[in-house]
């Protein structure tokens, strides 16, 4: 009862003008009913224009089905949320969007992501074009720890062989560890290998080397959990900067978290084990947080379960 | 008080191993004397002539030819394990990179005599065209006054050797190249992929750096296999001792001239050729420790062990639970464009996924290139594994018949037919006198290393004093080993023995069957041996009821392991059990050995009777050699289980 005052007591009317009567939630996708074309679009509406959107998404660990009919849209320009208890799937599904599921022995996906338009699954797709396009960050900061700070962010450029002379290079750096806040902190050893930074310094020099390459949509798995609450709060903020750039998805296990950096929070869960995980609830994160329209989700996001 | 007596016959073991390293060191120290003091230390190493018949040695042209063969071997073989390596872990599809890892793991079974005996006869000739060309139009090729391919081009030569001995390190720094890849951290690979590289960008500039030093440290170890090879290098390089000699033409080096020569040596030739041993040893002794201290670094967190130490900080956070009095703050930013029309966003144009301007040409060339390198070391592996077996087959499959197995070798070179039982029965025997050696006293010794002393007691200490003299051992070439036991054995009982041989094989085992046992029985769990303990078992009860039975399945793998590279080894038997003719049983008589009659008839009696002959023991000599390694490998997995429990 108590979030359904909450949601008398907040104001966002333009978001919420479903109907409420219909048993599923109006701004809601309810992946077990299998979004039609004419929920997608409502999603598209909200979302104005967006880079990636995923359709009818499954993905396996060889005969284990681990997420089912997943359909999700990602708007521009903002940060998109990934919630639920562990083992619900939404790792795996980040992990989808982007092609790197398929690189662990066994796995595989179907359905199709759209990525501006284009099926990142499709046949003539190349996944190494998708995962430039679609850059990554991971949980444990994954700098190339023997090589320098200055040569971590150049990592990507030079996979993708962009031309750039010595100036345009040490632009490149400067302007990359700045969007990434850590240029005042690095700017005098460029040259020192990068495993000799601290955890939160490393995880933003992975958010600059990923930034590097340019890509459309940055994908987060749970970016903040091997570090320390203040590193936490400063990739936070990091991530509500960038979201004025680009589409960011991120997965996240705290729910304050989700609750302080992102627009739209997506809920997913499992039956029980060995179920494979869906997606229960999307929507605006005031909405999920403050009225969740499925009752999973509230009891979800008060804490009452997962 | 059994416990006392459990400690003293384990301690007993492995002093009695270290007394007789210690005896070994002497008589090498004793021989040596007469050199150092003719000659001076620096004085026989910087030496470069070595003629008995003036009695003046100098140890510099072997050096030279042992260095020589192993750099072509290594330049050879490093790119290609390296290669072979990478397939295995990422390119080759799933399925087939195991089988192809232990197909190339099968190049490591195939004794060294066999790749001599394959060389002589199908690669010489193969490659004398190639070598016969290079000289021809190579042949004015001066580097420094050196010409590397001028003729004469012969059958023995510094070009085949180093080939041959480049098939024979390649399993070695593959299998290890491999471990050191698979240390690479997934998220390591991940984080290239991620910024969408290729599979090749994702090697060259995240796993290669990671494994660097573990690379480096395999091809060490590749290298100090290479030194101490002997009887491929005796029947491949010829017997010429020469510096900045031509390689399409033949050498000499330090463990083939002690093969070759201390047979009929005697006082200062001897010597030297002692002399020659040690510094054999000594090269092998540092490389091979350069290598493990390499290898070991990198197995232990690769050269990106600095981030492993940066991040013990890490905190794990726990999931904060929110609750309904502490509502989740409004989200930053609400979306007010709903439907058409609201401000767009930066218009960015949409990256390319698909089509030929998703990847630059450049790219996919580059990683073509790679990839088709990679598939090239892949063949360079297995074609000449391919090569051994079928040529086996087709030449020993011939020879094989139940006489094979019964009678003797035929007297006349020249005549078909006849057997090799004299050398089944000679192997058999070497086997069991080099088991019954290595394989109670390495337990025993392993026990005592791991098992007996109490940490920081002097027991214990004495155990890691006697691990350190192992691994010492592990690294002795064989041929060393071989002279070793000539001078302190064959010499002073005056007469060539099965027994003597039997202890040169038991002294290769020992190490082997040791590190094996000292490794599974640190997996055995110390809840099991605290259980017994608990119940009011005495120590040696424990670990003969509750540690043995656990970790006996992996003591008896390493135990076949060091029977079947004790069972191809011929170097240490040349002059210990000297070979014989006819069939003996008396161990205290000169005993015939298959690899040996293989050496024997391929060198010494060069006949197309004698060659068939040699390939039907060859054939007979990997059967047994794969029947150990199966059991090992049967045994292993057990074992392995029993790694998964710890």
């Amino acid at each position: 009862m108590t979030t359904r005052e909450a949601r008398t007591t907040m104001e966002d009317p333009k978001v919420t003008t479903g109907d409420t009567q219909g048993g599923a939630a109006p701004l809601t996708q309810v992946a077990v009913t299998s979004g039609g074309p004419d929920r997608l679009l409502r999603a598209e509406e909200i979302a104005g224009p967006h880079p990636l959107q995923a359709r009818d998404l499954n993905a396996y660990f060889g005969s284990h089905h681990v997420v089912e009919g997943v359909n999700l849209v990602f708007p521009e320009n903002t940060v998109t949320a990934l919630i639920g208890p562990s083992g619900c799937g939404k790792s795996t599904f980040l992990r989808c969007l982007n092609r790197m599921h398929e690189l662990i022995p066994g796995a595989r996906a179907t359905g199709d992501v759209e990525l501006h338009g284009q099926d990142i699954y499709g046949k003539d797709a190349d996944p190494v074009a998708v995962r430039r396009a679609v850059g990554m960050v991971f949980q444990r900061p994954n700098p190339f720890p023997t090589k320098s700070i200055a040569d971590n962010i150049l990592a990507g450029p030079k996979f993708t062989r962009l031309k750039m002379g010595k100036g345009g290079r040490a632009d490149l750096i400067e302007h990359t560890l700045r969007g990434a806040g850590l240029w005042d902190e690095v700017k005098n050893r460029l040259d020192a290998p990068a495993g000799g930074l601290s955890g939160g310094q490393q995880q933003r020099l992975c958010i600059a080397r990923a930034l590097a390459v340019e890509p459309d949509v940055l994908l987060m798995d749970e970016p903040c959990s091997a570090l320390d609450p203040q590193s936490t709060l400063r990739i936070e903020d990091l991530i509500r900067e960038l979201s004025e750039r680009l589409a960011i998805v991120i997965v996240t296990h705290n729910m304050q978290q989700a609750a302080r950096v992102s627009e739209y929070t997506a809920f997913f869960t499992i039956e029980e084990e060995g179920q494979p995980g869906r997606l229960i609830e999307t929507g605006p994160t005031r909405e999920i947080f403050g009225n969740p329209q499925n009752p999973r989700t509230e009891a979800y996001v008060t804490g009452r379960f997962g | 008080m059994a416990d006392r007596a459990y400690a003293v016959i384990a301690g007993l073991a492995a002093f009695l191993a270290v007394l007789f390293v210690a005896y070994l060191l002497w008589v090498t120290v004793a021989n040596t004397g007469e050199t150092w003091s003719t000659f001076g230390i620096w004085g026989f190493v910087s030496g470069t002539t070595w003629n008995p018949s003036e009695a003046v040695y100098g140890a510099l042209p072997f050096i030279y030819g042992t260095l020589m063969t192993s750099v072509i071997a290594l330049l050879i073989a490093v790119p290609a394990s390296i290669g072979i390596a990478l397939a295995t872990v990422v390119f080759l599809p799933r399925r087939l990179r195991g089988p192809v890892g232990g197909f190339i793991n099968l190049l490591a079974a195939v004794p060294s005599v066999i790749f001599g005996l394959w060389g002589v006869t199908v690669l010489v000739p193969l490659l004398r065209p190639v070598l016969d060309w290079l000289s021809e139009t190579l042949g004015w090729v001066s580097i420094f006054g050196w010409q590397p391919f001028e003729g004469p081009v012969t059958a023995g030569s510094y070009l085949i050797s180093g080939l041959v001995l480049a098939i024979m390190v390649l399993p070695i720094i593959t299998a290890i190249t491999r471990e050191v890849l698979l240390t690479v951290p997934r998220d390591q690979s991940e984080a290239a992929f991620a910024l969408g590289a290729t599979r090749w960008e994702m090697v060259r500039h995240s796993m290669l750096p990671w494994a660097r030093s573990g690379i480096v440290g395999a091809s060490a170890l590749g290298l100090g296999r290479a030194v101490g090879e002997t009887i491929a290098i005796v029947m491949l390089l010829g017997n010429t001792p020469g510096i900045f000699t031509p390689l399409v033409g033949p050498g000499s080096t330090l463990a083939s001239v002690i093969a070759l020569q201390t047979g009929e040596a005697s006082g200062l030739q001897l010597s030297s050729l002692t002399a020659l041993a040690v510094v054999l040893f000594v090269i092998a002794f540092i490389i091979n420790a350069a290598a493990r201290l390499l290898v070991r670094r990198s197995e232990a967190g690769g050269s990106g062990g600095i981030v492993r130490r940066a991040g013990s900080w890490m905190v794990r956070r726990g999931r904060p639970a929110p609750t309904a009095d502490a509502p989740p703050e409004p989200p930053p930013i609400a979306p007010d464009d709903v439907g058409a029309g609201g401000p767009q966003p930066v218009p960015r144009t949409p990256s390319l996924i698909s089509g030929p301007g998703a990847i630059s040409r450049s790219r996919v060339v580059r990683s073509r290139v790679a990839e088709g390198f990679i598939w090239f070391s892949v063949l360079l592996g297995l074609v000449p594994l391919v090569a051994v077996l079928v040529e086996m087959l087709i030449q020993g499959l011939p020879a094989l018949s139940v006489a094979f197995f019964t009678e003797l070798p035929p007297t006349d070179p020249t005549s078909y037919g006849g057997g090799i039982v004299n050398a089944l029965v000679g192997t058999l025997i070497l086997m069991g006198i080099a088991f019954l050696v290595a394989a109670p006293l390495g337990v025993l010794t392993a026990l005592y290393m791991r098992d007996v002393g109490k940490s920081g007691s002097w027991n214990s200490r004495a155990g890691s004093a006697v691990g350190f003299i192992v691994d010492i051992l592990l690294g002795v070439p064989s041929i060393v080993v071989g002279l070793i036991v000539y001078l302190g054995i064959v010499i002073v009982q005056g007469h060539f023995s099965a027994l003597a041989g039997g202890i040169a094989l038991g002294v290769i085992m020992f190490p082997i069957v040791v590190r094996a046992a000292d490794e599974v029985l640190r997996l055995v769990p110390s809840g099991q041996q605290e259980a017994a303990l608990a119940l009011g078992a005495p120590k040696w009860r424990t670990t003969w009821s509750v540690v043995l039975p656990i970790a006996g399945p992996g003591i008896l793998t390493g135990i076949l392991l060091g029977l079947a590279r004790a069972s191809g080894e011929t170097a240490p038997l040349l002059f210990t059990s000297l070979g014989n003719q006819f069939l003996s049983t008396n161990i205290t008589e000169p005993i015939a050995a298959i690899p040996q009659l293989i050496y024997n008839n391929t060198i010494i009696t060069q006949t197309p009777a004698s060659l068939q002959l040699a390939w039907g023991a060859a054939l007979v000599l990997v059967a047994i050699i794969m029947f150990l390694n199966l059991g090992a490998a049967i045994l292993g997995r057990r074992s392995r289980r029993l790694e998964g429990r710890a």
